[in-house]
């Protein structure tokens, strides 16, 4: 039984000032129906992800609020994970498509971030931390302490985490729905300030909005074209302890190691296969990392491989071709869903044959690893 | 956020097994751009530190503006965290000096 | 009776004299000179005197008393952290005492910490307890530009008391309090406000002198066959003229005049100086201590050192004088810094 991606949509990310929580989603649903198309009244339920709508936007209920935009009021729910919505909301509908239960649902994600000042947002995404626990962190704290411990480790340079930000956002240029077109030098991003050090203001993925929606389906006469739609073939679901002092290493995120095995193994497919991915970039030790972990790289020379263009368009495995967190956007629940999005239109036209998609919620506690082929 | 008076007092019962404990630090990054609950604080340290085994690995805000790095000796200490509301329960907190 | 244990705590930042007398426009090295204070310790911004007292509390039950047994536990302060909640509860919480436990929060401008020193005595000699512990402590405010800035800084002391293991018995105590408003603050004020003049002969030094005469007398002591002698600090220069007129010795006095380096610590300032003076004092030896509080009082008190005292005193570290040498020096725009993160 083949999941295949019906349809696909996502909307432009940036400060979206026109456009409310639920402006976005609704851009979503019906972008993705017509890029599938599909009816609505063929979405037989819905998976929604979004990280702190009740926080951001005062919105709870939000799986209510999506079912209410199609006339037959499908059955909704939503899944929460930080940043590893999306991908959660993914795995959750997968899961309902191998029981059998529907036959094709809808997996939107949507994040409003803009309308708070930027102090309470920094506040409102640390709450992904463990509370308890870390007390006194922020985002940029914790994946500072990353950072400072693969450099320790492996010498990872300020010059390769720079790298990662640049080819990022020189790959979103030939993004229209990116949220940034803007390009930066190495001294650029190396001299811009310091947020947690080592993390500098340009290592730091940013605050956008968006939404973005996939139908998945395995319903092979009803959807149409349904030989050239692309195919999930393997997921992995990994989680780790939620606060650093729980870790067994602080140079790579097991969650991602795990998922990444369990998504390869699914598939039958070996990591120097894949010829294009979609990475979690939220600050850019996080893709240096995520490139190790995942399996193209050995463990410390992430960054090496970065700065010599190895994940470029053109190098061994094209890493955020779409720009990344950091230039294409992170509407934080979001995310996970337009990563698939955007791999889904890469292999629609058919520049590639095996994509996969990696997404991790807070500082690593959870990850998501999906590999699609073209078809 | 104000500091929530059941909250408080259910971490309060932790202090005194922590206050005076050494350690050393494993990591250790100094924040400039905090989280608006800690904006009067900034520039802060924010570490990883390992107690041992019998008690393990803490993460924990450094006192004042002192900077932490990776293999510093520390204990912790009783500070505040301020704020700027007048009204809630003053937030005191365990955070780390330099010994 | 006597004290168990005791500890101290000083700030690590100081800012020299100097650089407050150039932000006053006033001519360098003049006020230092006239009140014989070279420099003073600044509280970091998220230091308190709860967190001060819970830092000599730490030193003085490292070093001797017990937890369990401490029933009692006052707090001196001018510069307590709530107008309605106490600062001896969270202190208690922080320290791991028992919780049972008698505790309320004193104020009597500078003689607050003595004064817990007193109602501890009390209770242990009385019975209602085994040990109990007296803490002093202080983050003095000034108006930026008023004199009191020169002088005004933090730190504190505690003391453990109990009736066996004592490094220093308490042999008398002696207090005095009349209605003298040469120093106060309102409800709502952020700084004090004293008398000028006033606060010296018909406030200080009254009260200084009833108080130490009256002990003498009741303990038929003569200046003469008392060791050391300490009087309240609130700079360099009253607590020599106190020595002088009650006929004390200068090398008598100048172990307790950590005021040149610390400032006056308000509540912690007697107790700091009893600290100071027992960190070096050998066995047997007789401390006499006045301090003063403005509105105005002063509670006198006679102590006399035992064995213990220095046996115990060859494992301890972090003297008062040690933490002296360890200050930080700081600028007047950092002090500034720091004393306007203060409101919070």
């Amino acid at each position: 039984m083949k999941i295949k991606i019906a349809g696909h949509y996502t909307t432009k990310i940036g400060e979206l000032w026109d456009q409310g929580l639920e402006d976005l989603l609704a851009e979503a649903v019906h972008g993705s129906l017509k890029n599938a198309q599909l009816a609505a009244e063929q979405i037989e339920a819905v998976f929604v992800a979004s990280k702190a709508p009740g926080e951001f936007n005062h919105q709870l209920h939000l799986n209510a609020l999506v079912s209410q935009m199609f006339v037959h009021y499908p059955p909704a729910i939503r899944v929460e994970g930080a940043c590893t919505a999306g991908g959660l909301a993914l795995v959750a509908a997968e899961q309902a498509l191998a029981a059998k239960r529907y036959k094709t649902v809808m997996v939107i994600g949507a994040e409003k971030m803009t309308d708070q000042n930027a102090l309470k947002t920094t506040e409102i995404l640390s709450l992904a931390a463990d509370q308890n626990q870390e007390a006194g962190s922020s985002f940029p704290g914790l994946y500072a302490l990353l950072a400072q411990a693969h450099m320790q480790k492996y010498g990872t340079t300020r010059e390769q985490l720079s790298a990662v930000a640049v080819k990022n956002h020189h790959q979103a240029m030939k993004n229209p729905q990116a949220h940034f077109h803007r390009e930066f030098t190495l001294e650029q991003v190396s001299q811009s300030s310091l947020v947690a050090d080592p993390l500098r203001l340009l290592d730091c993925s940013t605050i956008s909005d968006g939404a973005s929606a996939v139908i998945l389906s395995t319903d092979s006469s009803g959807v149409e074209k349904w030989r050239q739609k692309p195919q999930i073939l393997g997921y992995g679901h990994a989680q780790d302890s939620l606060s650093l002092a729980g870790r067994e290493s602080l140079t790579a995120l097991k969650a991602t190691q795990k998922a990444g095995k369990q998504a390869y193994q699914q598939a039958k497919v070996k990591p120097k296969e894949i010829q294009i991915a979609e990475v979690h970039d939220c600050f850019t030790i996080a893709e240096i990392m995520a490139i190790e972990d995942l399996g193209w790289f050995e463990k410390g020379e992430g960054g090496e491989a970065t700065l010599a263009g190895k994940t470029a368009e053109d190098g061994q495995v094209a890493v955020n071709l779409s720009g990344g967190l950091k230039a294409f956007g992170h509407p934080i629940g979001t995310t996970g869903i337009k990563q698939v999005a955007f791999l889904a239109e890469q292999l629609e036209q058919g520049n590639y044959e095996l994509a996969l998609a990696h997404n991790v919620g807070g500082s690593g506690a959870t990850a998501v690893v999906h590999v699609l082929a073209k078809n | 956020m104000k500091n929530l008076p059941a909250k408080y007092w259910r971490r309060n019962q932790q202090w005194s097994s922590w206050i005076g404990q050494e350690g050393t630090v494993v990591t250790a990054t100094y924040v400039r751009i905090p989280a608006e609950e800690y904006k009067l604080q900034a520039p802060y340290s924010f570490a990883l530190v390992d107690f041992g085994s019998s008690l393990g690995k803490k993460e924990l805000m450094g006192c004042g503006h002192e900077r932490l790095k990776s293999g510093d000796k520390v204990k912790i200490v009783w500070r505040r965290v301020p704020h700027d509301d007048q009204k809630s329960v003053i937030d005191y907190r365990l955070k780390l000096k330099k010994i | 009776m006597g004290i168990v244990s005791y500890g101290a705590y000083l700030p690590q930042l100081t800012i020299f004299l100097a650089e407050i007398e150039k932000a006053q426009a006033k001519e360098v090295g003049s006020v230092s000179a006239s009140l014989k204070v070279k420099q003073k310790t600044v509280p970091d911004f998220d230091e308190d005197s709860a967190t001060i007292a819970v830092e000599a509390a730490g030193q003085a039950l490292g070093r001797g008393g017990d937890k369990k047994k401490i029933s009692s536990l006052f707090i001196g302060s001018e510069s307590h952290p709530y107008a309605v909640k106490p600062t001896g509860t969270m202190v208690a919480q922080a320290l791991g005492l028992s919780e049972n436990l008698s505790t309320a929060d004193l104020q009597f401008a500078c003689k607050a910490g003595t004064q817990a020193l007193q109602i501890v005595a009390s209770f242990v000699l009385s019975g209602f307890g085994e040990q109990g512990l007296a803490i002093g402590a202080d983050t003095a405010q000034a108006e930026p530009g008023d004199a009191l800035e020169f002088t005004a800084s933090a730190g504190g002391a505690a003391f453990v008391l109990g009736k066996t293991k004592l490094l220093a018995k308490m042999l008398a105590t002696y207090s005095v309090a009349a209605d003298i408003p040469d120093f106060w603050r309102r409800v709502g004020e952020s700084y004090p406000q004293h008398a000028g003049r006033f606060t010296a002969e018909p406030a200080y030094f009254k009260q200084v002198f009833l108080a130490t005469r009256n002990l003498l007398t009741e303990t038929k002591l003569k200046p003469q066959e008392i060791d050391f002698c300490i009087f309240h600090t609130p700079n360099g220069k009253f607590p020599r003229r106190a020595a002088k007129k009650l006929g004390f010795t200068q090398e008598q006095l100048a172990p307790s005049l950590i005021v040149e380096q610390i400032g006056n610590t308000y509540a912690g300032a007697a107790m700091l100086a009893l600290a100071a003076v027992l960190d070096q004092a050998q066995p047997g030896q007789k401390i006499l201590l006045t301090s003063y509080g403005s509105g105005a009082g002063a509670d006198s008190f006679l102590f006399e050192t035992t064995n213990l005292l220095a046996r115990k005193r060859k494992k301890w570290t972090n003297f008062v004088r040690e933490q002296i040498a360890k200050l930080e020096k700081i600028d007047y725009q950092q002090y500034q810094a720091l004393m306007k993160a203060r409101h919070h």
